[in-house]
């Protein structure tokens, strides 16, 4: 079984170091990366592409709408929050997938954790992470590979830019490559496309 | 365990061979003997405080600094920045580039090879840019004002120069070197077909991600102690001599 990555983004140590150490004792789940900020919550998403974002909501700017994270966390149900909210306030932290409360005992979180890892517990959540590349998937990376531009492949493929821009990042996070010279190797190494197509 | 000054030399090695290159980097021979640190660093003219803070957070991501790195004069850090480059480039790189030549002999095909040898020449010419503009604009930047931070003159073409380009401007163009390295990391990890000399292609790896963790240690200490650091310095020197 494929481990289960999780980010933590929390800013106090103890509490940050105590719900680590609850996931790397959970069987397939492994934190991949702590953060004490959100400075650079995007790209260490886009580096790691974890599986679980645990937040304390705290550490969202005041301006910035924490849906705006979900959106870059591609699903919101992967997101979880670590709080200290009572409960009757907690409403507003219903777009969280769960809420792991200071007050919890390790038992609970650990449950929390297990529910929100094992998706047959909880009906809602049915998504699978394939690092398997789409057949559309594989038609944009080798337009990449032959050195076109996000504006060109989309000319080409009847697509917004977005969709590409989209697209792009997806390729990436399957294949754990993020430049366009190490995306034509995987595409030349993959029978993509030819050495000599390239340029 | 964290390393300190009265602690054998001999024992921070067996403790982490991993420092072997920091150490000589310092200008620190082996054949320490039975000195402590504090005793090495005397013998070799290194700064002590500076040695313990540096191996010390090389080592241990949680190391909590025991001195304020702040303290630590621009030019020191710079120094060592600056042995760390010529690591890189005169030892790191000519040893990674050895070793692709002699993984192009252990594959039937030669075509993922000459991939990976064009990939990594041009990780190279990145990294070594990268390096020259640090060594050629940037590092003679933050000598300077922390020159006229020391004099206390004012210097008004430095006060413009502060205007038109800070360390902050610095920091944001610091560029992803990392992201080749990463992903000739995944490439070979993931999709290299087999090869005929699996230790050396586990050599090469191993190689690459001592790399990786220096650079990355490297850029803590760029990121984390030297920009905030001539940041500050810029700031009072503005405050001081546009009021005037």
């Amino acid at each position: 079984m494929e481990r289960l990555s999780f980010i933590v983004a929390e800013k106090s140590y103890l509490i940050r170091k105590g719900v680590v150490s609850i996931i790397n004792r959970i069987e397939g789940a492994m934190v991949v990366k702590e953060m004490d900020n959100l400075g650079s919550i995007n790209s260490e998403i886009l580096s790691h592409n974890p599986d679980f974002l645990v937040i304390n909501p705290n550490l969202i700017p005041k301006t910035e709408d924490h849906r705006n994270f979900h959106i870059k966390m591609e699903l919101s149900e992967k997101v979880i929050a670590i709080s200290s909210v009572s409960p009757f306030r907690k409403g507003m932290l219903s777009s969280f997938r769960e809420i792991i409360d200071l007050n919890d005992s390790k038992e609970e979180i650990y449950q929390k954790l297990k529910s929100v890892i094992n998706p047959e517990l909880t009906p809602s959540a049915n998504y699978v992470v394939s690092s398997e590349l789409s057949e559309r998937e594989k038609t944009i990376l080798t337009h990449v590979a032959k050195g076109l531009t996000n504006k060109e492949i989309a000319e080409i493929l009847f697509l917004s830019a977005h969709t590409v821009i989209t697209h792009r990042k997806n390729i990436t996070n399957k294949l754990g490559i993020k430049t366009i010279s190490g995306l034509t190797i995987y595409a030349i190494l993959n029978n993509l496309i030819k050495m000599e197509e390239v340029r | 365990m964290n390393i300190t000054h009265d602690m054998k030399m001999a024992d921070v090695i067996h403790l982490n061979y991993s420092l072997l290159p920091v150490i000589t980097r310092f200008n620190i021979h082996l054949g320490f003997g039975d000195k402590s640190v504090g005793e090495v660093c005397e013998d070799f003219g290194v700064n002590l405080d500076f040695f313990i803070e540096i191996t010390n957070s090389f080592i241990d991501d949680d190391y909590i600094p025991q001195k304020d790195l702040n303290s630590f004069p621009v030019k020191l850090i710079v120094d060592y920045l600056h042995k760390t480059h010529t690591y890189y480039l005169e030892e790191k790189l000519p040893e990674l580039l050895s070793m692709i030549s002699g993984l192009s002999e252990i594959f039937d095909n030669p075509e993922p090879i000459l991939l990976i040898k064009n990939f990594f020449s041009e990780y190279q010419q990145e990294l070594q840019s990268h390096i020259e503009r640090e060594e050629n604009i940037v590092h003679p930047y933050v000598l300077e004002i922390e020159d006229s931070f020391n004099q206390n003159s004012k210097d008004s073409k430095l006060v413009e120069k502060i205007k038109t380009y800070s360390i902050n401007d610095f920091a944001k163009e610091h560029d992803n070197v990392e992201e080749k390295l990463y992903d000739l990391k995944n490439i070979i990890i993931k999709y290299l077909p087999p090869c005929k000399d699996k230790a050396l292609c586990n050599r090469f790896l191993t190689e690459l991600f001592r790399l990786e963790k220096d650079l990355n240690a490297h850029a803590e200490l760029e990121d984390k102690v030297l920009i905030p650091k001539v940041a500050k310095m810029e700031e009072l020197l503005l405050e001081k001599y546009t009021k005037i």
